[in-house]
């Protein structure tokens, strides 16, 4: 059933979390907010979440909540990703276009040191899609000639398949599956030492796995409430060689798709992304597709100005406020919102005043007693404080 | 005759300002921060 009142909800950001993710990102204490802020206005629409508000508050320390009628079915959808949101940001690995081609250098050396003269006879074929990035950046460290990487190979040939990472080995899987009979290479550009040893356990076709580095494997924890990994498995569709809780590594073209298992709807569900489409091609939002509004909440210039705890946005002509503090969501309607913008934006009393009289039909004397009396309740509650 | 482009909107009637009890706020982040990894599981259909 939906709340007849609008709710308000904190969705980030743990300090450590964004900490992580602005180091990776290499963005400034001010940006990596609203680039991760940016990344939920568009996980949201994309996902029919209809009706809600992102508010932003930088300072003083930034904070990131949501406002609308939320059913409970979208009340837990919130709650998930909102406590996955968080790691992923600690589990970020990014990669840049620049430390990718360096990683490409690293790459092909590997592969000369395991194949020796051998490579020569390989043939290369590029996952799609950002294998393809890869390749084109291997072929030249490689200085492979065209026909070494332009479909159709000859029968049989040996390939070396490259993509930009692998995680699970699904792809690899499935692309097996199609392919008789040659002798592979994989070579995803990122992996868990893990699944390499995963691939050539259970691959006799596949007789390397090179890798330019390894990502950092977290834990052996099951998700949820599942007991084993096994059973994560058995809840994700396709082969995969193995499961595990790598790090969330990114690329300017791909943020690989992660998973979750939601206990209450007993599914492995899909996390939000965490990179909006300025940053990663992949997550650029259709053109039907519009971004969750997102404010960000000003400091306030006037007289008085939201309290430090304080978190609020402008929703449906009227003002929500959250306070941090004491756990209450407050509304402000019709003449309290007006009130609450007059005090905060204006440098005086007589200046909101003003302000409030051009808007309403009221005398001065009542509206000067009101908005006293308004600013009272105010401070009284801790919600705003003399700037 | 000339209109005036620049009239005042007409003002709205006055209520007096209330503070509206909506509820209680939500702290989704909650947890998150010692879990870390835990929960965090990686599919690759896409990769």
């Amino acid at each position: 059933m939906v709340n007849t009142s609008p709710g308000l909800s904190i969705l980030g950001f743990e300090v450590e979390a964004l900490q992580s993710y602005a180091n990776n990102l290499e963005l400034s204490d001010l940006l990596a907010p609203l680039m991760l802020s940016r990344a939920v206005a568009e996980n949201l629409a994309c996902d029919g979440i209809t009706g809600a508000l992102l508010i932003l508050r930088q300072a003083p320390r930034p904070t990131l909540a949501v406002i609308g009628r939320f059913d409970e079915t979208q009340g837990a959808y919130l709650k998930a990703r909102a406590r996955h949101l968080q790691q992923l940001c600690h589990n970020l690995h990014y990669v840049s276009y620049r430390q990718a081609e360096k990683d490409c250098r690293v790459l092909a050396d590997r592969l000369r040191a395991r194949l020796g003269d051998d490579l020569n006879r390989f043939y290369f074929q590029a996952m799609p899609r950002g294998g393809m990035v890869i390749l084109g950046l291997l072929a030249y460290c490689l200085n492979l000639d065209r026909q070494r990487f332009e479909p159709p190979f000859p029968p049989d040939a040996p390939l070396v398949v490259v993509d930009d990472c692998a995680l699970t080995g699904a792809r690899l899987a499935s692309f097996l599956a199609r392919q008789a009979g040659p002798r592979v290479v994989f070579a995803p550009l990122y992996a868990p030492d893990q699944l390499r040893d995963a691939i050539q356990r259970q691959e006799k076709r596949v007789i390397a796995c090179v890798s330019a580095h390894d990502l950092e494997v977290a834990n052996d924890e099951v998700p949820g409430q599942l007991e084993t990994l096994e059973q994560w498995q058995a809840h994700l569709p396709g082969k995969r060689y193995w499961v595990g809780n790598p790090e969330h590594v990114c690329f300017p073209w791909n943020e690989p798709d992660t998973f979750f298992w939601n206990a209450a709807s007993a599914r492995a569900e899909k996390n939000w992304h965490i990179l909006p489409g300025e940053l990663c091609l992949k997550n650029r939002l259709p053109e039907q597709i519009t971004p969750v509004p997102l404010q960000i909440q000003p400091d306030g210039d006037g007289l008085f100005k939201p309290a430090e705890h304080v978190v609020y946005g402008d929703y449906e002509g009227g003002v929500v406020i959250g306070q941090l503090e004491d756990g209450r969501v407050i509304g402000l309607e019709n003449t309290a919102a007006a009130m609450w913008r007059a005090l905060i934006s204006s440098a005086s009393i007589e200046a909101a005043v003003d302000r409030l009289q051009n808007e309403y039909m009221v005398d001065e004397t009542a509206l000067t007693a009101d908005l006293h009396d308004f600013i009272e309740k105010l401070l009284g509650r801790g919600i705003i404080k003399e700037n | 005759m000339e209109t005036d482009s620049k009239q005042k909107p007409e003002r709205k009637p006055y209520q007096k300002p209330e503070l509206v009890e909506y509820g209680e706020l939500k702290d989704l982040t909650l947890g998150s921060g010692s879990a870390r990894r835990t929960d965090l599981k990686v599919g690759s259909w896409t990769v």
